[in-house]
């Protein structure tokens, strides 16, 4: 039975010169997932956007074409908000309380009492978020809101399911425990939309797979199969790993020197909640790539704060290339170690790409026009001309990503702390970052990667994997990179 | 007893008598009263188990009340008479103000830890439907935008940003940190207003009908009632001060 039909639908934001999508048809049958994916700016977020309405009702924006949805997807039975939808942002929320938040949309809808406390508790056992329906959001970590976020789109059982990048903050494990429950759901009769920038991820959901590029449909199929459309020339395979090797020249796989820069040495800190890490011992290497991996909460970003000063340990040690850090500032630390955050909108504040990436060099006394001048030169080292005099909050995620890495990296640190650098990445730009990190390395650097992205992680040469603020398991990577060579 | 006596009365009606409280602290101009409005909120914190949730609420409002004493003391005009740099009549003054501040936070605080938010929630869409939501939004936008505060000076700092001495250079680095802040805020509203329109905020949305039972009624006739002593009282003090 279809559900939902899309007809020629295009869409223009509101002083938009381009369409963002344009003329888009397809159907979507009851119990299908289907993923919609392409690189950043191609439209997947604006087509969830008009599905649930959030075009025209909420953003300003010119649709032309039809959105079909069947009948009782605009009321259901009991009145609930028949569309389930996850932002992309899932770090924005409406309550205090997990708990609060669940019973936002029920409450909405009047529904209260024990119908209300069944099927918060039912939503929350699904994905095991029993334990933290009383703790604030605000406490979470970033993957347990994006599970608090999904679980609110649940929580209604709602027939139309609308999810923008679900899987960004969550580890592995959750992830693929999130695609079985998509299956469940579509095989309970629900219409299932996933927006993925790295349809990777649900190669074993049975979708359908739309791709999108230039606010354009290229194709419409089962993900295992790919049509060549347009001339455009598409991959059979997605594969990351390969297409960076080869867009390096040389792979070095000389083993990094057995000389420490950066040591914890019985690292325990613990926050107010009793979240935290234990008895932390690990020492990195000269020129090693070391992954850091571990289930969200886990303790990874508390871990990566000791190295550069930002918390001081409650018990334990932390050496920078052999000396003691405690007692040093951060702003100190910062002119060996370079550590990129998990957001960038954290940190920009410039009205321009070119003064943004050169503070780091400003703040530190260096010349305005000569940071400026080094921050074009990375700027063109990218081929990224032309966006030197943009503001920053103009270009794209994945754009921004990069500038904040890029404001990291004209310092040449020493060592790098990379804190999930792939989050917000299309595959075009994850190319030229990996060549960039990789020819860093043969220079000297040391690289800390803090990832989710399994394959992203083969590039280390070991893995630590952090579980419930212990190291549990360090592991070399070396059988796993000769098979690359 | 307390306790069961608080029960019976519905949030509504407790926002409502804690309203006409509210309106009494305005009426007194002596430190004594307010001293002792402070001191039967904090029994009241003790008797229902919140006192320590309480207080560390309110130490943010401790330091800006020391700020205000010391502020009246040293530079308010109607100082005559001085203990070493200290004016006696700033420091009455700003320990009046400080102490009244307390009391609003004491009390506001209070009713918070005592209700539920979602029956706060309820109870405010009797005045009008959205004014429910706007507080929940404050009320969890808060904390957000502290966090992020301290997310922005972390980032920051860790790309070498240095708090100096000088002023200009304090002020400098506040603008580095608050900027970002501000972007995320808007940003944050634009996100916030989507997620409404999603989660069914509007579908069934009406002005509610207050059903005031015995217990609110008499509630809210007590409070009324507190609220019209106070006033004599103070006029009475005031005018006897006069």
């Amino acid at each position: 039975m279809v559900s939902v039909r899309i007809d020629h639908l295009s869409c223009t934001y509101n002083g938009a010169k381009e369409p963002a999508l344009k003329d888009i048809s397809f159907t979507a049958n009851t119990g299908e997932i289907i993923v919609i994916s392409g690189n950043n700016g191609s439209g997947k977020s604006t087509l969830l956007a008009c599905i649930s309405d959030i075009i025209p009702s909420v953003i300003s924006g010119r649709i032309e074409g039809q959105i079909h949805r069947q009948e009782d997807l605009v009321e259901n039975s009991w009145g609930a908000a028949a569309i389930g939808v996850v932002l992309q942002d899932s770090d924005v929320f409406l309550m205090e309380k997990v708990y609060d938040e669940l019973a936002f949309p029920l409450r909405s809808s009047q529904v209260e009492g024990p119908e209300l406390e069944e099927r918060i508790l039912k939503t929350a056992h699904l994905l095991g978020l029993e334990d933290l329906l009383e703790r604030k959001i605000i406490s979470l970590s970033g993957g347990e809101r994006q599970k608090a976020a999904i679980a609110t789109a649940l929580v209604g059982d709602p027939p139309l399911l609308l999810f923008d990048e679900p899987t960004e903050q969550l580890d592995p494990e959750s992830a693929e425990f999130f695609g079985e429950i998509l299956i469940k759901l579509a095989a309970g009769g629900k219409t299932i939309f996933v927006c993925l920038h790295n349809p990777r991820k649900a190669l074993n959901w049975l979708a359908r797979h739309i791709i999108l590029k230039g606010g354009r449909m290229i194709y419409d199929g089962l993900l295992t199969e790919m049509k060549l459309s347009e001339g455009e020339q598409l991959s059979r395979n997605i594969n990351l790993q390969q297409d960076i090797l080869e867009a390096t020249d040389t792979y070095d796989n000389q083993a990094y020197s057995e000389a420490p820069v950066l040591e914890l040495q019985n690292l325990t800190y613990h926050y107010e909640k009793g979240t935290g890490i234990e008895d932390i011992n690990l020492i990195i290497n000269r020129k090693e790539i070391f992954a850091l991996m571990g289930p969200n909460g886990a303790g990874k970003s508390t871990l990566i704060q000791h190295f550069i000063g930002l918390l001081k340990p409650q018990r334990g040690r932390v050496l920078v290339k052999g000396k003691d850090i405690n007692g040093v500032p951060a702003w100190k630390l910062a002119r060996e170690i370079g550590i990129l955050f998990q957001n960038p909108d954290d940190q920009i504040f410039n009205a321009r790409v070119d003064e943004e990436i050169a503070w780091n060099l400003t703040v530190r006394g260096i010349p305005k026009n000569d940071a400026v001048e080094k921050a074009h030169k990375l700027i063109t080292d990218f081929s990224l001309e032309g966006i030197e005099a943009k503001h920053p909050h103009d270009l794209n995620r994945s754009l921004r990503q990069w500038v904040a890495l890029a404001s990291v990296i004209i310092t040449n640190p020493e060592i790098l702390i990379l804190d999930e650098p792939t989050k917000m990445m299309d595959k075009v730009f994850l190319v030229k970052v990996m060549k960039w990190l990789l020819e860093y390395r043969q220079k000297g650097g040391t690289i800390v990667l803090v990832t989710h992205d399994s394959e992203l992680s083969k590039y280390a040469d070991r893995t630590g994997i952090i579980v419930k603020g212990c190291l549990t398991n360090i592991k070399s990577n070396e059988k796993i990179k000769s098979k690359f060579l | 007893m307390f306790k069961s006596v608080l029960h019976k009365i519905k949030t509504g009606p407790r926002a409502v008598s804690v309203l006409f409280v509210l309106i009494s602290l305005m009426a007194y101009h002596s430190w004594k009263p307010l001293l002792a409005y402070l001191l039967t909120f904090l029994a009241f914190a003790v008797i229902f188990h919140v006192l320590g949730q309480l207080v560390s609420r309110l130490l943010p409002i401790l330091y800006l009340g020391c700020v205000i004493v010391l502020i009246h003391s040293l530079v308010n005009p109607s100082n005559v008479h001085y203990i070493y740099i200290f004016g006696i009549e700033g420091f009455n003054y700003g320990l009046i103000t400080a102490l009244r501040l307390f009391n609003i936070a004491a009390l506001t605080q209070l009713f918070l830890l005592l209700n539920p938010l979602h029956e706060i929630i309820s109870a405010m869409s009797w005045i009008h439907p959205d004014l429910g939501i706007i507080l929940a939004l404050v009320l969890s936008t808060l904390p957000v935008m502290h966090q992020q505060m301290e997310i922005t000076l972390k980032v920051q700092t860790a790309r070498g940003l240095r708090r100096g001495r000088f002023p200009w250079q304090r002020l400098y680095a506040y603008l580095v940190i608050l900027i970002p802040i501000i972007v995320k805020a808007l940003v944050r509203g634009q996100v916030i207003a989507q997620l409404l329109h999603v989660r069914g905020y509007g579908l069934h949305l009406a002005k509610r009908n207050l059903e005031l039972g015995h217990s609110d009624k008499i509630a809210i006739f007590l409070s009324l009632g507190f609220l019209i002593v106070n006033l004599l009282l103070a006029n009475a003090s005031l005018l006897g001060g006069l």
